[in-house]
């Protein structure tokens, strides 16, 4: 239908198209991209009757201003941010009608980092290698392989009537805190570390550098001195590995990182902690907290079994 | 023959100890496999690296059926027959951007490390880091040099470039450490094709000399 369409207005300081599609790319070298916070991502497409891997719109910081040309459910899940619809402030994690010619502002954040809008249908775009995943570096998904820009116009292929939802409170994060624990399991190279490292990284607070990207969060705190490294042979990495290059300052790899790494990887962030480090804000801290696997599992299939029982 | 280790609560790592293993080979019968929980799969050095679903089953089960499925393939130390590329390289010095480095640090001529460079057939082990990043192995002992203490911004696409004992051909533009030696007309890597890259691991290839006029005639032939 090409009557169906939405215009950026203005572009927001880096709002791109994400899905969570792209998978068994690595192999070539291609990451998996995707949004940096998977859950809000599927709840925005739950929201609007999407499949839960269905393309969204990632903002980042200060979000755009978009048009909306048609009639249409969207949803807005993720940071907590100064949100407007045709200049009223809206709440966020639910279903919310929109009619052609509203104005969606998503305007500065107020805690996380970003934000996540689903619209109810496909968007008419070409997809590379199965996705809509944005990926500069090799101009792949997204808008011509980029990310939106001011007058960027993007067609809808509408889906059917969804019903009026909301998230329930229980599953919804906050990002107002000013230090978190994040859980992690011990890495094939954890024993790199001395046995002061390890103290130091379980005692101290690290800061969220400012220098944080879609391809890794930069921590700022005490360094790893680590035991001397002879031949490191490039490895496997992904995202959530926490790597420890020669300065000591660990790096910890999110979904556009490359896809094998030459530094050791001192350790692995629990998956249930990885959406949320994601919209933790630079300048505020983090504390690591070994789990064992058995442990991560159990955190997995509880919050399986907790959204399944309220998403239905 | 192998050993699995998990890293972190969602990847597989399986570990050859036997190194004349075609792990690629290994890698396809694993997708032929039917673990439909398994997302996806690298090959390393030395390791197969198995992405898996772990919403949908957990380390134990995944492990076992990975195990199985290893145990029941025939894998043989003889490799298949796999293809030789041939990949024409410009050494000129506008393209051999840190031929002078390497010759200071080897203690080598410039015509010296062009030899002793092409007289060798490479076995691709990896792919990756990079989209279309092609790692081979082995550098020649002479030629060993660490990687560049600062990388460049911008390798341009098509360099070639040597560390530790491996070679690596720079697909698309990108930063890099290696130390370049000299760059190919050609372009192997494409977001327009399925797969997106032809070279893949346990292939050989071999370097062919040409000079800057054959360089270009081939760049404006593609």
């Amino acid at each position: 239908m090409k009557n169906n369409y939405i215009k950026f207005l203005t572009s927001g300081i880096l709002t791109t198209i994400q899905d969570l599609r792209r998978k068994g790319y690595k192999k070539y070298g291609i990451p998996e991209s995707g949004p940096l916070d998977k859950k809000s991502a599927m709840y925005a497409n739950f929201l609007v009757g999407n499949p839960l891997k269905n393309e969204v719109i990632e903002t980042t910081f200060k979000g755009p201003k978009i048009k909306f040309y048609f009639n249409c459910y969207i949803s807005i899940t993720g940071a907590e941010s100064n949100i407007k619809l045709n200049n009223k402030k809206i709440k966020i994690n639910k279903t919310i009608s929109i009619f052609k010619n509203d104005i969606l502002d998503i305007g500065n954040i107020i805690n996380g980092n970003r934000n996540y809008i689903a619209i109810n249908g496909q968007f008419d775009i070409n997809l590379n290698f199965g996705s809509l995943s944005t990926y500069e570096k090799i101009l792949i998904g997204g808008i011509k392989g980029k990310r939106c820009k001011k007058n960027d116009v993007i067609y809808i292929n509408k889906s059917n009537k969804v019903p009026l939802q909301v998230i329930n409170e229980t599953l919804i994060k906050r990002y107002d805190k000013k230090n978190y624990t994040i859980r992690i399991i011990k890495g094939p190279e954890w024993n790199i570390l001395t046995k002061e490292d390890k103290k130091e990284l379980l005692k101290n607070k690290y800061t969220i550098s400012s220098q944080s990207d879609r391809m890794g969060i930069r921590l700022i705190g005490k360094e790893m001195k680590m035991k001397k490294l002879l031949n490191f042979e490039s490895c496997h990495v992904f995202r959530g590995v926490i790597q420890c290059p020669k300065n000591g300052k660990p790096i910890i790899l999110m979904n556009d990182c490359q896809t094998t790494g030459g530094y050791p990887r001192i350790a692995i962030i629990a998956k249930k902690d990885i959406d949320l480090l994601s919209q933790i804000n630079p300048n505020k801290t983090i504390s690591f907290k070994i789990i064992t696997l058995k442990e991560s599992e159990n955190l997995i299939s509880y919050s399986i079994r907790k959204e399944k029982k309220i998403l239905i | 023959m192998f050993e699995i280790i998990n890293i972190g609560d969602s990847f597989i790592s399986v570990n050859f100890i036997e190194k004349k293993i075609n792990l690629f080979e290994i890698s396809k019968q694993l997708e032929k496999s039917n673990i439909k929980e398994i997302e996806d799969i690298v090959c390393s050095n030395s390791s197969i690296g198995i992405e898996y679903d772990s919403d949908s089953t957990n380390y134990k089960t995944i492990k076992n059926k990975i195990n199985n499925h290893l145990q029941s393939l025939k894998i043989n130390s003889k490799k298949k027959r796999t293809k030789i590329w041939t990949i024409p390289i410009c050494y000129n010095k506008e393209f051999a951007l840190d031929i002078e480095k390497i010759s200071k640090s080897t203690d080598l001529s410039k015509s010296s490390i062009i030899k002793i460079h092409l007289n060798q057939v490479y076995r691709v082990n990896m792919i990756g880091f990079i989209p279309g990043f092609v790692y081979m192995k082995t550098l020649n002992d002479q030629l060993k040099i660490s990687r560049k203490k600062n990388p460049r911004l911008t390798v341009p696409k098509g360099s070639i470039g040597i560390a530790d004992n491996m070679c690596g051909i720079y697909n698309i533009k990108s930063p890099g450490g290696w130390n370049i030696i000299g760059r190919t007309p050609l372009s192997f890597f494409s977001i327009y094709n399925s797969p997106p890259i032809k070279i893949k691991p346990e292939d050989k290839i071999q370097f062919k000399k040409i000079n800057k006029k054959e360089f270009f005639k081939i760049l404006y032939e593609k």
